[in-house]
C-alpha cells in the first residue's frame, strides 16, 4: 500500500539505530535474562520482549543517554517476573498431579539449584540487579555503580544487604 | 571476608550462566523474532491511524482546496450529513495531528492580514496526505465490497 511505503522511508534511519543498539546490547541482556529465568526459552522472550517494547514507545531519544543501564534494568525486572509467573504455574500444575506417586528422591544438586532460582527472584529487582553483575557479569563495585548511576559506596552497602537477605531466604528453606 | 567467599561459591555454583555459543546461537533467532513484531505493530499503528474517522474525514474535507478549520467542521458536518461533527478543540486537536504527521499544512494566504487568529488559518493536502486520502479511501471501498459479499447489510 502507498501509505505504508512512505512511512517507511521516514522509519528507515531510526530502524537502522534500533538494530545497532540490539546487537551491541545482545549478550549482555541475554546473559542476563538466561541467570536470573535459567531457561534458554525464557531468556529469549525476555530479550524479545524488552527490545519490542522499547520500539513501540519509540524511547530511543531517552535511551541515547543510558541505553545500557536502560536494558540492563528492563531485563532483570522482565526476567524476574517470567519467574514468578512460572512459579505460579507450576504451584498449579503440582496440584493437578498430588495424586500421582512422587518420585522417591530427587537429584539434590537440581533441587538445590531449583532453590536458589527461586530465592533470587524472591529478592527485589534492584537486588537482583546488583547480583547479577557481580556474580554473572563479574562487574566491579565501581563498574557497578557507575552503570546505574550511584555511589561506590552506596554500591557496597546494597550488594552487602542483597547478599544477606539471598542467605536469609536460603538458610529458611533449608 | 569468609561470608563473601562462601557466597562467591554458591553463585559460583548454582547462578546459571549461559556460554557463548548459546547466546550467539539465540542471536538471529531472537532479532528476527523483534522484526516480526515490529512489522506487526507498525501495521497496527498505521491501520489505527488510517482508521481514525475524524482525520480521515478531514484529509476529505480539503481534498477541494484549501480551508481553514472552521470551514472544515461545517464540509465534514455536511460529507457526513451530520453523523460526524467536529468541536472547535476536537478539529484542532486532529489537526494538529495531521499537521505533525506531514498530512497537511499551514498555507501562508489569511483573508485579511490584520485578523490573526487561529481560526483563520488555511490548511491544505501535503503530497503525502493526497496519498494517504487516496490509499485509505481505496481500503475502505474494499472493505465495503467484502463487506457487501458477507451480505451482513441490507442492498443499496
Amino acid at each position: 500500500m502507498l501509505a505504508t511505503r512512505v512511512f517507511d522511508v521516514t522509519n528507515e534511519s531510526l530502524e537502522q539505530d534500533f538494530e545497532k543498539l540490539f546487537h551491541e546490547h545482545y549478550p549482555l541482556i541475554y546473559r542476563t535474562a538466561f541467570s536470573v529465568t535459567g531457561i534458554a526459552q525464557d531468556a529469549e522472550d525476555v530479550v524479545q520482549t524488552i527490545f519490542l517494547r522499547l520500539y513501540r514507545r519509540r524511547e530511543l531519544s531517552i535511551l541515547r543517554k543510558n541505553p545500557k543501564a536502560y536494558l540492563y534494568r528492563a531485563a532483570v525486572n522482565e526476567a524476574v517476573s517470567v519467574v514468578r509467573l512460572r512459579r505460579r504455574h507450576i504451584l498449579t500444575d503440582d496440584m493437578a498431579q498430588l495424586d500421582r506417586p512422587v518420585a522417591a528422591n530427587p537429584l539434590p544438586e537440581a533441587s538445590l539449584r531449583e532453590e536458589f532460582l527461586k530465592a533470587v527472584s524472591g529478592l527485589s529487582a534492584s537486588a537482583v540487579e546488583i547480583l547479577i553483575l557481580r556474580y554473572e557479569h563479574h562487574y566491579s563495585d565501581a563498574e557497578i555503580a557507575k552503570l546505574l548511576g550511584t555511589s561506590r559506596s552506596a554500591i557496597a552497602v546494597r550488594l552487602f544487604r542483597a547478599r544477606a537477605r539471598l542467605k536469609r531466604f536460603m538458610e529458611k528453606k533449608s | 571476608m569468609m561470608h563473601d567467599r562462601k557466597m562467591d561459591e554458591v553463585f559460583g555454583r548454582f547462578l546459571p550462566s549461559a556460554p557463548p555459543e548459546q547466546v550467539e546461537a539465540a542471536r538471529w533467532r531472537v532479532l528476527n523474532r523483534v522484526r516480526d513484531g515490529i512489522a506487526a505493530s507498525r501495521e497496527t499503528a498505521e491501520g489505527a491511524f488510517a482508521l481514525n474517522h475524524g482525520d480521515y474525514h478531514i484529509l476529505l474535507a480539503l481534498e477541494n482546496g484549501e480551508r481553514h478549520a472552521y470551514a472544515i467542521m461545517s464540509a465534514v458536518a455536511e460529507l457526513t450529513e451530520g453523523a460526524t461533527r467536529f468541536g472547535p478543540g476536537t478539529v484542532f486537536t486532529s489537526i494538529r495531528r495531521l499537521l505533525t504527521a506531514g498530512l497537511i499544512e499551514e498555507t501562508e494566504q489569511r483573508p485579511d492580514s490584520r485578523i490573526n487568529d487561529e481560526m483563520r488559518q488555511h490548511y491544505r493536502l501535503t503530497g503525502v496526505g493526497q496519498r494517504v486520502l487516496a490509499a485509505e479511501s481505496e481500503r475502505l471501498a474494499s472493505r465495503l465490497f467484502h463487506v457487501r459479499d458477507q451480505h451482513v447489510m441490507r442492498p443499496l
